[in-house]
């Protein structure tokens, strides 16, 4: 009988870094979502530490995959077989827990994006451009302003009674709009609901302008656990919102699932390092080159003062001495 | 070429004009009109018997003095190209800004084009000297010819030979054109084994490999056949300026305009890339007309890159990567 084998998925995000375990079956059989709180490196070894502890020998890692925007930072620490970007990895989630999906709304950390869909391909999509105004660290700090739990958060905007009008192009506009409306008396409830929908607004005047939005309509990432924004969406798309079970952790899913279709189809071993590779002393050290005028910032990740990879050079003088890895 | 441009400013030195042991350096900042025209301005001096110096490639700290030395509201483009002029500043001792206000009939540049030299004097606070050519062809060719008598006066050379020399230049910037359309002329997508992506955007955007993250190269890199304004000629990107067939306003939108919907036609075209910086006023409009006739008569993906002061190219590669993804 063919040993049985699991599939680890990693997305490590500006704002939280999330590791999953999913069986042959594609099952999600375990998920943590943990905090990135600006030390990637860290978080994701401690992750891995916990999953070890748990599973202990008993887990056999068949494939890796790692996504998000420290996808490469992930990819040098686990070894990891597939390292892709995380528009591919939040449809090829959505697409295997509802399938037939038409449009994927996610709102992350840093990142808003929007993915339309046609008979199962991936035909159009959206990020946010320069700046990441109404995404989940926004939301985060107008929760820690008012001094609410975020958990909280989407709640308070469902027992608003009058809508407020709050700005929502740009989040520095929003937050002086929304002390303004404080200052003349609105309560909390009506101001919060105000937000999320200022941000849906802004969501759909700027990612989903010209879109074709189609049901099934799923909304993903952590900004989807904010009944707030989910109800604002409704709303203003008068369209059911499918929120999967989970939304918080569909990139790491995905990367899951690209992995395992990566070695089942080119049959190939993992590069996965091991749980025990978790354990050893990386560190991160950065520096300004100064070969030339583009000054470019060199960033070198250490295992055990041993170099794993180099990056950030626009000349590739660093990161070519270290491709051997 | 390179011959022709030796044995024409050995003619004016034979002239006997500009003769002197300490000729003025004029310097060529590599940044806006410098893509399309650099070949005709580095004519023009050099026939002139003038020694030239072009600014580096862009790099961190060209980039760093734009932003230092221009005002804020201004695009990338436009901050750059003063770090440009700001690396030349103690290396020459003229710098030259030509002053693009239109340049065909009904046809007008953007703005900031028309005050550059302007612009540049006073954010350099006066610290260096400009030298400028009006370019004015819908309204008056005459301001071209009195701006080329005041750079032979400042010069201190023969106007008649400065107006050959700018005549000489024009020919020689044609001829390298018609050469280069010859080379890279486009007419469909042969290579059907390899993926084709089209990249539209401002000349100094998306040649500039500082500022457009070394976009083409990234996707040649993935054995991509890139598609740029460039492989297209003249009347072919004029005739498919829609909804500007045959006029537009804007100078630097109709010819992406015109290879949007030339490479849109292209079946074998797999996708269209446009790279805009931030705040570009021009592109606004030309992105949206070009996303709604995408959207309604062709089928090709198209994305829509915008660029500032970030040299973090993360994102950047995210979107380039999940284009590629799904392009297939």
């Amino acid at each position: 009988m063919k040993e049985k084998g699991y599939f680890l998925g990693i997305d490590v995000g500006s704002v939280s870094t999330n590791l999953v375990i999913t069986d042959e079956d594609d099952n999600m059989i375990e998920r943590l979502y943990l905090k990135t709180s600006g030390h990637p490196i860290n978080v994701l070894c401690n992750g891995m530490r916990i999953i070890s502890e748990k599973f202990g020998k008993d887990i056999i890692v068949k494939a890796v995959g790692t996504t998000g925007s420290g996808r490469q930072l992930a990819s040098v620490i686990v070894g990891a077989d597939v390292v892709k970007n995380e528009i591919t990895a939040h449809a090829v989630a959505a697409q295997s827990l509802v399938p037939g999906v038409n449009t994927i709304l996610e709102i992350g950390g840093q990142d808003s994006k929007i993915i339309i869909l046609k008979n199962g391909v991936v035909t159009d999509f959206a990020m946010n451009t320069v700046c990441a105004a109404g995404t989940g660290s926004f939301l985060d700090r107008q929760a820690s302003r008012l001094e609410i739990p975020i958990e909280e958060f989407g709640g308070y905007a469902l027992r608003s009674s009058s809508s407020v009008r709050i700005a929502g192009r740009c989040a520095v506009f929003a937050e002086s709009d929304m002390i303004h409306k404080q200052q003349t008396g609105h309560n909390v409830e009506d101001i919060i609901n105000g937000l999320c929908e200022a941000l849906v607004r802004n969501y759909l005047n700027n990612l989903a302008k010209g879109k074709d939005i189609e049901e099934p309509v799923v909304f993903q990432g952590g900004v989807a656990a904010n009944i707030g924004i989910v109800a604002a969406f409704e709303r203003a798309l008068d369209k059911k919102i499918i929120i999967p079970k989970h939304h918080a952790v569909m990139g790491a899913y995905g990367a899951a699932l690209l992995a395992k279709e990566k070695i089942s189809r080119n049959n190939t071993i993992t590069n996965f390092y091991g749980f025990e590779a978790a354990k050893s002393n990386y560190k991160a050290k950065s520096w300004e080159c100064h070969g030339c005028p583009n000054l470019c910032e060199v960033i070198e990740i250490l295992s055990d003062s041993q170099t794993l990879a180099r990056w950030g050079d626009r000349c590739g003088k660093w990161s070519q001495l270290t491709t051997a890895v | 070429m390179l011959t022709s441009v030796a044995t024409a400013s050995k003619v004016v030195y034979n002239k006997g004009c500009c003769i002197s042991e300490n000729l003025p350096v004029i310097g060529l900042p590599k940044g806006l009109f410098y893509y399309e025209h650099s070949i005709l301005w580095e004519s023009f001096f050099k026939i002139l018997g003038f020694p030239v110096i072009t600014s580096e490639d862009t790099n961190k700290e060209i980039l760093d003095n734009g932003i230092i030395h221009c005002s804020n509201e201004t695009c990338l483009p436009v901050k750059v190209f003063h770090g440009h002029v700001y690396s030349l500043k103690d290396k020459t001792d003229y710098i030259f800004i030509p002053r693009y206000t239109s340049i065909d009939k009904n046809e007008y540049t953007c703005p900031k084009f028309c005050g550059l030299p302007d612009m540049a004097l006073l954010n350099l606070k006066n610290k260096i000297k400009v030298l400028e050519v009006k370019l004015h062809i819908d309204k008056d060719t005459g301001l071209t010819f009195e701006s080329l008598k005041e750079i032979a006066r400042i010069l201190g050379v023969n106007y008649q030979d400065t107006i050959e020399a700018f005549q000489t230049a024009i020919e020689l910037f044609h001829e390298k054109k018609q050469e280069i359309s010859r080379v890279n002329c486009y007419n469909q997508v042969r290579d059907l084994k390899k993926r084709a992506v089209s990249v539209l955007g401002h000349p100094y955007v998306i040649y500039d490999s500082y500022l457009s993250m070394k976009l083409i190269k990234k996707l040649k890199e993935k054995d991509i056949d890139v598609y740029t304004p460039l492989n297209l000629d003249h009347k072919t990107k004029r005739h498919n300026a829609y909804p500007y067939q045959g006029k537009a306003f804007w100078e630097v939108g109709f010819e992406n305009l015109g290879s949007a919907f030339t490479y849109a036609q292209d079946k074998n075209m797999n996708g269209i890339i446009y790279l805009s910086p931030f705040a570009c006023g021009v592109d606004a409009f030309i992105i949206e007309f070009i996303e709604r006739q995408f959207k309604d008569r062709y089928k090709v993906p198209f994305l829509k890159l915008t660029i500032d002061e970030h040299t973090g190219e993360a994102g950047f590669d995210t979107r380039v990567e999940a284009f590629l993804d799904m392009i297939g």
